[in-house]
């Protein structure tokens, strides 16, 4: 063996092997170092994370076209977090508001006109149906600075419905197809999957009482499931192109609510549901359906796996995710911390920046252009 | 009669390696060695080859043989085994491609990934042009390629 090795005589093989153990943000940078590991990376086709990473938005007042992402999971057991900066995510960036996301994709919120899906690692853009064309309830009111909610005789403008708003995304890496998902305080849902060049409404008064209205929601493997006023889940599937309710026997009401506690749910890797009752950092209960979903357990773990609240799922604790954690964001804040002890400690500040403001969690994943 | 394995090294620093069982299983290529019908001998000599010389195959073994023992903090033990978290020099750059593609060889899969996230972490967070002079790869993209390569991600190079 000579005594200069040079990477770029490395074997094919373990050229792709080394390549598909990087971070997606090295991966991305990997790409470009030269002809050979370029080859290799278009042979490895995705990347997926498997820990959360920080996804941290610009203030809305500054005109900042970039956002932040760390890995502040697994860096934590070397020591500091990194920081890297995603640019040319469009001038207006900074006023958007970012409400879900999937994969390396982001739901964002324009307040004067619609929402729009961005790839943060592609920019690609996926374009949603306008508001107005809504097929349902809603009636959507133009003006200057933003946009008015009527739906009946109540209103509410898209700066304030933020911050009632609950949505979730779904992105096939391969296709493009997506779903979305949007509640706007407790009594609206609508809906819009690729192919529809509307919005639909899901009612939220169907059915029997106890699944009346829409508290968060959450989806995994083509099932929306919906935390209804009294804390029952129903269950919708959609992997037709209307959804359709799924049959439910959730018996007793676990809790009552009571303010400033709110309720949020997630779902397991099993398929179970997961509910929790808390206010910022503090935990107050955990529950969890049983097998059959017609029950609540209370729960002082979560089986070692993770619970990433703003994907509203949980995944397996590997490569610096904690075991039995709960990841959580609020405002400039990133919080963590083990469920066992009911409080969660603040992991990130985010404020490092002026320009910074809010932060979520996110898996970052990337398919090959 | 219990079997004994021996992997024969030539080379440089020519040696031979008497495995036991414990170690020898750990091999994907030669465990089932042991389980064959060599009734005539009890010592079966595997030869290695020339690149892999007798020190790589030496620290394999003592990663093998401690890792058998060695219960409670494995992972973080695992880990400090291949130091990581330093940046590493030339010479222990060399010496973990070459335990890669011995393990590799040998089949021993879980050895062949601790090694390859150990190379991964060292070139993590470092910009192309950083990675290219540490590691002696010289950039060949043509204009083209690397706008189509770049077209992901971070905008600039060496950001």
């Amino acid at each position: 063996m000579s005594n200069m090795v040079s990477w770029s005589k490395l074997h094919d093989d373990v050229l792709q092997l080394i390549l598909e153990g990087l971070d997606i943000i090295t991966y991305v940078r990997a790409r470009t170092v030269c002809k050979d590991w370029y080859a290799a990376c278009k042979r490895i086709t995705s990347v997926q994370e498997k820990s959360p990473w920080a996804i941290i938005f610009p203030d809305g007042r500054s005109k900042c076209g970039s956002c932040l992402v760390s890995d502040c999971c697994t860096s934590g057991l070397t020591g500091k977090c990194k920081f890297y900066r995603l640019h040319n995510l469009g001038n207006d960036f900074g006023t958007h508001r970012c409400i879900a996301t999937c994969g390396g994709w982001l739901l964002m919120l324009d307040l004067r006109s619609s929402l729009y899906v961005l790839n943060v690692f592609t920019r690609e853009r996926i374009k949603l149906p306008p508001f107005e064309s809504h097929k349902g309830r809603l009636c959507v009111e133009r003006r200057r600075r933003d946009t008015n909610f009527v739906i009946n005789k109540s209103s509410v403008t898209t700066r304030n419905a933020v911050n009632k708003t609950n949505a979730v995304l779904w992105v096939d890496e391969r296709t493009k197809r997506y779903l979305v998902v949007w509640s706007i305080g407790l009594w609206y849902m609508m809906y819009a999957r690729s192919g529809f060049d509307f919005w639909r409404e899901i009612p939220t008064r169907e059915g029997p009482e106890n699944l009346y209205g829409c508290q968060d929601i959450a989806y995994k493997d083509n099932k929306l499931y919906v935390l209804s006023r009294q804390n029952q889940i129903r269950i919708l599937d959609f992997s037709q192109e209307l959804p359709l309710a799924l049959p439910t026997n959730v018996e007793h009401q676990p809790f009552t609510n009571d303010r400033p506690w709110r309720v949020k749910i997630g779902v397991t890797v099993s398929e179970h549901v997961l509910m929790v009752k808390n206010r910022l950092n503090k935990i107050l209960k955990i529950f969890k359906s049983d097998s059959e979903g017609t029950s609540w357990d209370t729960v002082e773990s979560l089986e070692g796996e993770a619970w990433i609240m703003d994907l509203g799922v949980t995944v397996p604790a590997v490569n610096g995710t904690k075991p039995n954690y709960i990841y959580y964001s609020k405002d400039k804040y990133v919080y963590w911390g083990d469920v066992s002890t009911q409080e969660l400690g603040m992991g990130q500040y985010v404020n490092l920046n002026r320009n910074f403001s809010y932060a979520r969690w996110f898996i970052p994943s990337l398919r090959e252009l | 009669m219990s079997k004994i394995i021996v992997l024969k090294c030539v080379g440089h620093n020519p040696k031979d390696f008497e495995l036991d069982e414990a170690v020898a299983v750990q091999f994907g290529c030669i465990k089932d060695l042991f389980h064959s019908d060599f009734d005539a001998e009890s010592k079966i000599v595997v030869d290695v080859p020339m690149k892999f010389n007798s020190y790589i195959i030496g620290r394999i073994l003592e990663f093998c043989s401690s890792r058998a023992s060695f219960s409670s903090d494995r992972a973080y033990w695992e880990q400090d085994f291949f130091h990581p978290c330093r940046e590493p020099n030339q010479r222990k750059r060399k010496e973990l491609i070459a335990i890669m593609e011995a393990s590799e060889y040998l089949g021993m899969e879980s050895l062949v990934e601790l090694t390859t996230q150990s190379l991964a972490n060292y070139l993590k967070g470092k910009n192309p042009l950083t990675i290219r002079s540490l590691w002696k790869v010289e950039g060949d993209l043509t204009a083209e390629e690397e706008a189509k390569a770049l077209a992901m991600g971070v905008a600039k190079l060496g950001h």
